[in-house]
């Protein structure tokens, strides 16, 4: 009995040095004890492909194609009077009128379709700002500072680390910039300017068009005339 | 102990056919395969499970992106986990960002670093930079991120404090029975929405706050096996 358990008792510390214990750091895959259908050969968000040439589940649009919509929705894009809504309001996804010059104000239809056919309200409202105050904040205010000043943690780092790019990231608050239009905001939120990359691809157009009614509020903020200043705020700040 | 097996080895009245030693031997047996059931219940218990499978997996990436330097409101950058991972709230795939979300920064910033040297390749080209995957459940679970961060249920639950780590690991099991702790009692994870991604977020009292969450919010996570399995 001693000696078989003293057999055990090796076994046990070299099974503990071989293997460790729970939370051990590993570059090794995961083992999977029981396989079974936990790896399925079917197409994936982001997964690997060897059929295809790049190597990607993912496959582009064929060139010269417009997307109708997505999967989740195969009724309405198969329906007969199926409207692309894009093409109903393209205000709204461009932030240029007919004639091609940027919108002043804002849309007041968004991209929705409702159940009689008309199109949704857009509204400025106050969440609208939230929503736009958040994905500033998330997006934007890396570069553009919170306040909307181009002091972000771009422009800081770049400073200690000596990117002299970096010096294209605009202030939000100048003359110039105060004096766009809603609509030109819209299109560089889309597509970018200068070092700007476009987040476009980022921010669904009802988040782009929130961002800029928040960075109308920001330059508001910044530039506000004293008679708009509430009274109780007016007496802190004296 | 010992005394115990002097009693059983005790002289036999007459002689006997088997050694003495052998009255002992029932007892013996039935000791060895007690020790030996515990020590295999807790060898299983402690390897045989995502805890020790999974836990711990850090594969070096293809491109060494230091989560705790750019994410996170500690980090030297501060970014906000949704900058890179930014269908998380729209889609029930949280993506891995474009390369194009790295170049938003790095077309400025050291773009000739040798450590970018293939986010540089991957801007030109448009291949693919070959990111491997941490956190993975078997292919027969669906699980959705968008419901989660928008029913207030944080990064943190199932990724850990990624904004800590320099190579980014595997910190909780994502087994079956995790995500089942969670839907049972869902007070203990829910959190406020503008805090989903603060990692650090901790409430005053999680089960007040939590227990008010789920209902306001109406939160009643699936239990039964069409929840996450199709």
């Amino acid at each position: 009995m001693s000696r078989y358990l003293s057999f055990l008792a090796v076994a046990v510390i070299a099974m503990i040095s071989f293997l460790g214990f729970q939370g051990k750091k590993s570059k090794d895959t995961p083992v999977y004890v029981f396989d079974d259908m936990d790896y399925q050969s079917k197409y994936k968000a982001q997964g690997e492909n060897v059929f295809f040439k790049d190597g990607r589940d993912a496959r582009p649009p064929v060139a010269g194609t417009v997307a109708r919509g997505n999967a989740l929705e195969p009724d309405k894009v198969f329906a007969a009077d199926y409207h692309r809504a894009e093409s109903l309001n393209p205000s709204f996804v461009t932030g240029k009128d007919a004639k091609g010059a940027f919108l002043v104000g804002f849309p007041s239809k968004a991209l929705k379709v409702l159940a009689g056919g008309e199109l949704e309200q857009f509204n400025i409202d106050a969440k609208t700002l939230a929503l736009g105050q958040a994905k500033f904040q998330i997006y934007c205010a890396v570069c553009h500072g919170a306040a909307g000043d181009g002091n972000g943690i771009m422009k800081v780092r770049s400073s200690i680390d000596g990117d002299v790019a970096i010096l294209t990231i605009a202030n939000l608050h100048t003359p110039v910039i105060r004096a766009y239009p809603n609509g030109q905001i819209f299109d560089v939120i889309t597509n970018g300017k200068v070092t700007m990359m476009g987040y476009g691809d980022k921010l669904s157009p009802e988040e782009r068009w929130a961002v800029v009614a928040y960075v109308r509020a920001l330059q508001l903020s910044q530039n506000c005339p004293a008679d708009l200043v509430p009274a109780a705020v007016k007496a802190q700040i004296k | 102990m010992r005394k115990l097996l002097e009693y059983l080895n005790r002289p036999a009245p007459r002689g006997n056919f088997f050694s003495r030693s052998v009255n002992a031997a029932p007892f013996q047996i039935i000791v060895c395969l007690l020790i030996t059931g515990v020590v295999v219940t807790a060898a299983v218990n402690e390897y045989a499970t995502n805890k020790y499978l999974n836990v711990g997996y850090t594969p070096d990436q293809p491109v060494a992106f230091d989560h705790s330097f750019h994410a996170g409101p500690d980090s030297v950058l501060g970014l906000d986990c949704r900058y890179c991972h930014n269908f998380v709230e729209k889609s029930g795939h949280s993506n891995v960002p474009t390369t194009n979300t790295c170049w938003n920064c790095h077309s400025q910033v050291k773009p000739d670093s040798p450590a970018l040297a293939l986010v540089k390749k991957s801007i030109e080209t448009g291949e693919a930079i070959r990111w491997v995957k941490v956190h993975k459940v078997p292919d027969y679970v669906y699980f959705n991120h968008s419901v989660h961060v928008n029913r207030g249920v944080s990064c943190v639950e199932c990724h850990g404090r990624i904004d800590q780590q320099a190579i980014v690991g595997q910190q909780k099991s994502l087994n079956m029975s995790f995500c089942l702790d969670c839907h049972r009692n869902p007070e203990q994870a829910l959190r406020p929405l503008d805090k989903i991604t603060d990692l650090a977020y901790k409430a005053a009292d999680q089960t007040a706050t939590g227990t008010k969450f789920v209902h306001d919010w109406k939160v009643n996570p699936p239990q039964s096996c069409s929840g996450c399995h199709r």
